[in-house]
């Protein structure tokens, strides 16, 4: 590998790392304070990605208008997701949360199969044009995502750290009995969690829709990405979560560079299932109090 | 009572055998033939999930392992296909030994998340097609059909292989039924009910886990084997997103614990796929649709609450003494 590649390799971490982690964060927040793996989060994504193609194929408004409408659009949905299908299932148990969420990313599957049809699709980027670096091409795209999502996430910790509702999520995530006793409705974080978490999955689809083709399957690469940096990181560790981001990213780049594209998921996994093994709590262990 | 359920048992099998008999339609009886297939694969997943509390999501990767390595051994080599069978169910043993041993340690959730990602990994080695194995996305062709004399047991001779796949059937029933009866069953229960006090009567968990994960895998790997010689043709579709979703339905909706639920699960669920199948795109919506509200009214476990029901009314008919052993028995499944 020479250095111009190792460049490229760098540069392209940093964009796809950033994103990664923005896909992910959902999964995280939602894991640990529901403690519920969502399989839906990446048909949340793909469904916010063509929402914001029909919207910005119909109504006319300018593109960045029409990416909020859908993540928007996102947040309601999955909003009602939560009332109507996940709080009923939080009662019955581990599995049948896990094979609900699995239906409700089969419905939105093939709502949008019926819906829009199976033909690829693509969203306007955000920006046009790119930048020469070393040997690759990085388009401005990519930069701007990259950008945004770092962002965002920062305006989230932000949030989670000083706000009221950020503080009785993570009231919620340490101790669910504890924080009922001292007044929070474990209701309403839940609701608002699941939100927030459909939210950031609205804003990864309509990022995912500008970079790749849209297809209704897309969702499941997605998720598969957000799940494998989820564990890594450790389930519902948010530090651990961000560090994830950008290993995978750089393994993925890696393998795809070294063996071939289509290797790429195949080495995630495996080397997944090593972290697994050596460090079952994921990359960061949080320490046991 | 003992004698009631066994004559109930009879009769389904009695049923299971004249069935063919009485249906002349070939797409139905390839239809029985692929719930019998599910059967066996939702039973045995059973087995370990339900009976051991293990949440094994890579059981339908030892389904298509057992295709694989089956097919490929028949094409490849030019053996008799009856020896690719159990061969194809060996190599899922190897490979839930491959998955199992490094991964039983782990607790509940990531256990189901390590082995999900074992399954994704085998679906993308399928896709790579390493050394021009498997065919890649368009799957495995004219892989050789099981013949027994003259008679070719095959997707273009229906009433054999539903013969055939009735005796895989059984033959993984019954064994599923003496192992939930005896001390290791037993012990598998115990694991799942309380592992601490479990391990504190001198049960390995370790080794029961494995026998356990071991056992299902051979007979889904072995009916795998069976799948793939029957169709003739396999694809990566066969631990697709779809298949898993309709296979942990059946598991779920027919009631973890109890064997005879995913069966009928089974039955019913690949029936009423069908059936949806003609009312074209809306198929999988609805199928959703029902799994959510079958979910969400009932908590799946039908056959749980029918012994449930007739323990109790069974109890008021019998001495004290056999009712308290007989809730014990039915008590049964797993909450996480």
């Amino acid at each position: 590998m020479n250095s111009s590649a190792a460049l490229e390799i760098i540069i392209s971490t940093l964009a796809l790392g950033s994103l990664y982690c923005l896909m992910s964060m959902g999964l995280t927040l939602t894991f640990s304070t529901l403690q519920l793996f969502n399989f839906s989060h990446g048909a949340l994504m793909m469904f916010a990605a063509y929402l914001g193609w029909l919207v910005a194929n119909s109504l006319g408004v300018k593109l960045p208008i029409a990416l909020l409408l859908a993540v928007v659009g996102s947040f309601m949905l999955s909003l009602l997701i939560e009332k109507t299908i996940i709080r009923g299932l939080m009662k019955k148990g581990l599995i049948e949360v896990i094979i609900g969420t699995l239906a409700i990313a089969l419905l939105l599957e093939n709502i949008v199969l019926f819906s829009f049809g199976g033909r690829l699709k693509r969203l306007p980027v955000l920006i046009e044009g790119g930048v020469r670096i070393g040997g690759g091409f990085i388009t401005y795209n990519n930069i701007a995502i990259a950008v945004i999502s770092l962002l965002i996430l920062l305006g989230m910790f932000f949030f989670l750290k000083h706000s009221k509702y950020g503080m009785a999520m993570r009231a919620v995530s340490q101790d669910k009995e504890a924080s009922q006793i001292v007044g929070i409705g474990i209701g309403k974080v839940n609701m608002f969690v699941f939100g927030l978490s459909g939210t950031l999955a609205g804003i990864a689809g309509v990022f995912l829709g500008t970079i790749y083709m849209m297809t209704p399957a897309m969702g499941t690469e997605a998720l598969t990405k957000a799940f494998i940096i989820c564990v890594m990181g450790g389930l519902g560790n948010i530090r651990g979560t961000i560090l994830a981001s950008y290993v995978v990213a750089v393994v993925e780049l890696t393998a795809a560079f070294v063996l071939g594209i289509y290797w790429a998921p195949l080495v995630l996994f495996a080397f997944m299932m090593i972290v697994m093994v050596a460090r079952p709590s994921g990359l960061l262990a949080r320490k046991e109090r | 009572m003992k004698q009631a359920k066994l004559v109930a048992l009879l009769l389904c099998g009695i049923v299971l055998v004249i069935l063919p008999l009485l249906i002349s339609n070939a797409f139905v009886l390839h239809l029985l033939i692929l719930c019998l297939v599910y059967a066996v694969i939702t039973s045995n997943w059973d087995l370990v999930v339900g009976y051991s509390g293990i949440f094994n999501f890579g059981h339908l990767a030892f389904f298509a392992v057992g295709a694989y390595s089956s097919a490929i051994v028949a094409i490849s080599s030019g053996i008799s296909p009856w020896w690719c069978l159990p061969i194809g169910g060996g190599i899922a043993v190897v490979a839930s030994l491959v998955v199992a041993l490094p991964s039983l340690r782990l607790r509940g959730l990531y256990f189901s998340l390590f082995t999900f990602a074992f399954q994704q990994i085998f679906y993308s080695l399928i896709l790579i097609n390493p050394g021009n194995l498997t065919g890649g996305s368009q799957g495995l062709m004219f892989i050789p059909a099981l013949k027994l004399g003259s008679i070719v047991i095959s997707r273009t001779n229906k009433f054999p292989s539903y013969y055939l796949a009735l005796a895989f059937f059984l033959l993984s029933s019954i064994v599923l039924y003496r192992i939930v009866r005896s001390k290791a069953g037993l012990a598998f229960q115990a694991l799942r009910d309380s592992e601490e006090y479990a391990i504190s009567r001198g049960i390995n968990p370790f080794k029961y886990k494995l026998g356990a994960v071991m056992t299902s895998a051979f007979f889904t790997g072995l009916i795998g084997a069976f799948y793939a010689h029957y169709m003739r043709i396999i694809g990566p579709a066969i631990i697709g997103w779809q298949i898993f979703i309709l296979a942990l339905a059946m598991l779920v909706l027919g009631g973890l614990g109890s064997l005879f639920g995913p069966m009928i699960a089974s039955f019913g669920l690949l029936f009423v796929s069908e059936f949806l199948t003609s009312l074209g795109p809306y198929r999988f919506i609805i199928l959703a649709f029902v799994m959510l509200f079958a979910l969400l009214i009932s908590p799946g476990d039908i056959v749980r609450k029918l012994q449930l029901a007739t323990t109790a009314i069974r109890s008021k008919l019998r001495k004290p003494d056999d009712a308290r052993m007989d809730g014990e028995n039915s008590e049964a499944t797993p909450r996480v």
